[in-house]
């Protein structure tokens, strides 16, 4: 008897995962329902809340990004480049983790021009901002940055904050790229930068690739980090 | 900009209580006075009958009946949903052929669950901005005037409005309809001097194929699902010219290759089981008739021919490959028995099912049963004394063959024969249970292919002559001749350049076929008999 291929257990895990992930819809879905309808007693119980929501989400966010993962490895994605606003797609992101921000307490700009079109999958590319922001959520202070602009022709969106920064392991990452490797200490950082990076590849035009880049500093002085769509 | 909820017309559809009211309720925060809601496809189906909406949310799994993708695509069908309703779909399923699906049938957007208030806002503010702006334009074309839609749209894209790229796409759709090809291009060009989006691409393949360029418009074709193998809209366009210019072979397989990325589209599984069935490709037909049966259950593209031709196509696949047919007949007897539920069926229509029945118990084995339906039906029409269609009489002369009682078949279709001989689209569908092909067509077809073969044998090209022979085995397989052509280039073949086992096997099928009603007053007689020598003597030289 063969024993069953890593082939196999991918399949297994990428088909539970998905059952996990409607699971968990239902959760966050009665989730705000609850948190509604209760009306808040002390300040105690609104932060029970808050870690309720937060780590629900995240781990929502997770299982969609491994879903994105294994659905890219083996060819399932369908990149739908169309014209977007680009501050639509960056709206969207914020709505989305409207709950999140409202009870960590934390403020969130978005700069960029109304106008601006962009050629890009708005699924994929808003899921990369949607991860980087949930993830940002956690390790910022109070504030946090959203903006787009075009560089040398091709689309920039940054995301920065105003937390500690990237550890100085993972900077300089122009030239080095983000594998899969799982990393008990770094969370799973790795797998949404990984997962950032091949979406941004995916976007191409001519000879330009798109690319993604981390840094410090930024306006708020925490860790910046910026996908480039060509 | 903001948005006016508050004369908006919006139905909310989902079967679960709790989703529902959520939703209904966050409607109702954002403005909206007048929201209705559904639980199931058939009272979201009434409810749009009875008043146009202008908003609509869905839920994709809805239970057991219709799901949100099968009712959006029944509101379009039907004509239920105005130009400018927005639908959009909301789901927990990401999965690619579920998305796929539900994208053929262009909902506003696809909404992944779990959706919070603030980001439903969001998508519905801008969706909904985009309407607003864009509403004269859905109104010239909901009046039915696409001359004034035009002039509409192509100011706006002029003016270069926030929904532009949305009307210019809108814009090139009419101008191609109402066959105004220059204005159309230039629409297609203006987009791809910027980028190349694969709508535009597909509608410059659009113009060339209606200015009747189809050999340019099946090169860009195939050169955009090269680059995008998920654009299924440019595998629907190829689909299409392949049929204008009948290369069915080449229709089946790009249908084939569509199919596979997106499994779960009624038509397109619908259209490749008519593809391969005219393709004599009986394994590929009978499967696909049965997804599309299956996929049919809550489709507005449910047909009856679909549950009739899966009956056909496995009845002719016993011949071919016994146990597949006999996997798929379990399936086509429940398709003809639910045919009888799901369709008002004509007299004839009740006959063709009865015989298709009768066919598939006699090919699994239940003789009995099968002669017992066969009887009653011939009792019943007996009395009725009315004129038989020649459908039900060809579907009559398969089940006595099913049945092994040749002579009454032999008979029945030399009446058949008879009584069609003028009649040329007749001969075509009687073909198909004949040995020599009676009508032009046909003949010309089988006359074409076997002279392209012979050719090619005389030139000593034996591969492209058995590809030749092949085909027109797989077209005509109950031809003699044909086989005979195969078996003798395939000798040819293996003469100068040596045998093959898989060469040896499909001159032995062929010879065995025709091995039964092979005798010495037969007029290949001779020729059958030395070729059958030849192939032995291969044979046992292989062995050796």
């Amino acid at each position: 008897m063969q024993k069953p291929g890593k082939a196999d257990f991918s399949l297994v895990l990428a088909s539970s995962v998905h059952d996990m992930k409607n699971s968990l819809g239902m959760l966050l879905h009665s989730l705000e329902i609850m948190i509604r309808d209760t009306a808040v007693q002390d300040e105690a119980q609104a932060k029970h809340f808050a870690t309720l929501q937060y780590e629900a989400s995240r781990i929502n966010t997770e299982l969609i990004q491994l879903l994105s993962i294994y659905k890219m490895d083996n060819d399932g994605m369908p990149l739908r480049i169309d014209e977007h606003y680009v501050v639509e797609t960056l709206e969207e992101q914020v709505a989305r983790n409207d709950m999140l921000l409202e009870t960590r307490g934390l403020t969130l700009e978005i700069d960029c021009d109304e106008d601006l079109p962009w050629y890009y999958d708005s699924e994929l590319v808003g899921g990369v901002v949607n991860n980087i922001l949930v993830n940002g959520a956690r390790y910022c202070k109070s504030r946090m940055r959203l903006s787009a602009s075009i560089e040398d022709d091709q689309l920039v969106i940054s995301v920065e904050d105003d937390g500690g920064g990237y550890p100085p392991s993972m900077l300089g990452s122009n030239e080095q790229s983000f594998k899969k490797s799982v990393s008990f200490t770094e969370g799973s950082t790795n797998l949404g930068l990984y997962f950032a990076q091949e979406v941004a590849r995916m976007h191409r035009r001519d000879d330009l690739v798109g690319a993604i880049e981390l840094a410090n500093g930024g306006e708020l002085g925490g860790g910046l980090f910026k996908i480039y769509l060509p | 900009m903001s948005v006016n909820y508050k004369g908006l017309q919006a139905l909310v559809i989902d079967d679960f209580d709790s989703f529902r009211m959520t939703v209904v309720k966050m409607l109702e925060e954002f403005g909206c006075k007048h929201v209705d809601s559904m639980m199931t496809g058939a009272q979201a189906i009434k409810a749009c009958r009875a008043k146009s909406y202008d908003l609509v949310l869905c839920d994709y799994n809805l239970g057991p009946g219709q799901n949100g993708q099968q009712i959006l695509e029944e509101l379009r069908v039907k004509g239920l949903l105005k130009p400018a309703a927005q639908f959009f779909i909301v789901s927990a399923e990401s999965s690619k052929s579920i998305v796929l699906a539900a994208y053929d049938n262009e909902p506003s957007a696809y909404l992944t669950k779990p959706i919070t208030a603030k980001s439903l806002k969001q998508r519905l503010d801008r969706q909904l901005r985009q309407r607003e702006e864009m509403l004269p334009l859905y109104q010239a074309i909901e009046a039915g005037d696409v001359n004034a839609a035009i002039t509409e749209g192509t100011s706006m894209v002029r003016r270069g409005v926030r929904s532009a790229p949305a009307c210019q796409k809108l814009l090139g759709n009419l101008l191609l309809e109402s066959n105004q090809l220059e204005d159309a291009e230039a629409i297609f060009k203006q987009v791809l001097e910027v980028r190349p989006l694969e709508w535009a691409q597909v509608g410059m393949a659009r113009v060339k194929k209606a200015r009747g360029d189809l050999a340019t418009a099946d090169v860009w074709l195939q050169k955009i699902i090269a680059d995008s193998p998920f654009c299924m809209q440019a595998y629907d366009e190829l689909i299409d010219s392949y049929q204008r210019q009948g290369k069915t072979q080449e229709e089946q397989e790009v249908l084939e290759a569509a199919v596979g990325i997106s499994p779960m589209s009624i038509l397109r599984q619908t259209s490749l089981a008519k593809a391969a069935s005219s393709n004599n490709d009986m394994a590929v037909a009978a499967k696909s008739y049965s997804r599309s049966v299956r996929l049919g259950q809550h489709s507005v593209h449910d047909e009856l021919e679909n549950h009739l031709q899966l009956g056909r196509t496995t009845a002719a696949l016993f011949s071919e490959d016994e146990q597949l047919a006999s996997d798929i007949s379990r399936e086509a007897l429940r398709a003809l028995e639910t045919a009888a539920k799901r369709f008002e069926l004509t007299a004839a229509q009740k006959h063709q099912t009865t015989l298709l029945e009768s066919q598939m118990h006699a090919y699994r084995g239940d003789k009995r049963r099968a002669s017992d339906m066969l009887m009653e039906l011939q009792n019943t029409l007996k009395e009725d004394e009315g004129e038989l269609c020649l459908e039900v009489q060809l579907d009559l002369v398969a089940t006595l063959q099913a049945l092994d009682l040749k002579d009454k078949a032999e008979q029945q279709l030399g009446a058949l024969i008879e009584e069609y001989k003028d009649d040329q689209q007749a001969l075509e569908k009687i073909d198909a249970l004949m040995d020599e092909p009676l009508s032009e067509l046909n003949r010309r077809r089988v006359s074409k292919i076997n002279g392209e073969g012979i050719a090619h044998y005389q030139a000593k090209r034996y591969q492209d002559a058995v590809l030749c022979f092949k085909r027109a085995k797989q077209l005509f397989p109950r031809n003699l001749g044909v086989h005979l052509n195969l078996v003798q280039t395939l000798v040819s073949e293996m003469t100068e350049f040596g045998r093959t086992e898989a060469s040896l096997e499909l001159c032995g099928d062929s010879m065995k076929r025709f091995e039964a009603i092979m005798n010495v007053n037969h007029k290949q007689f001779k020729r059958f008999r030395q070729l059958q020598e030849m192939v032995r003597k291969l044979d046992r030289e292989l062995k050796d």
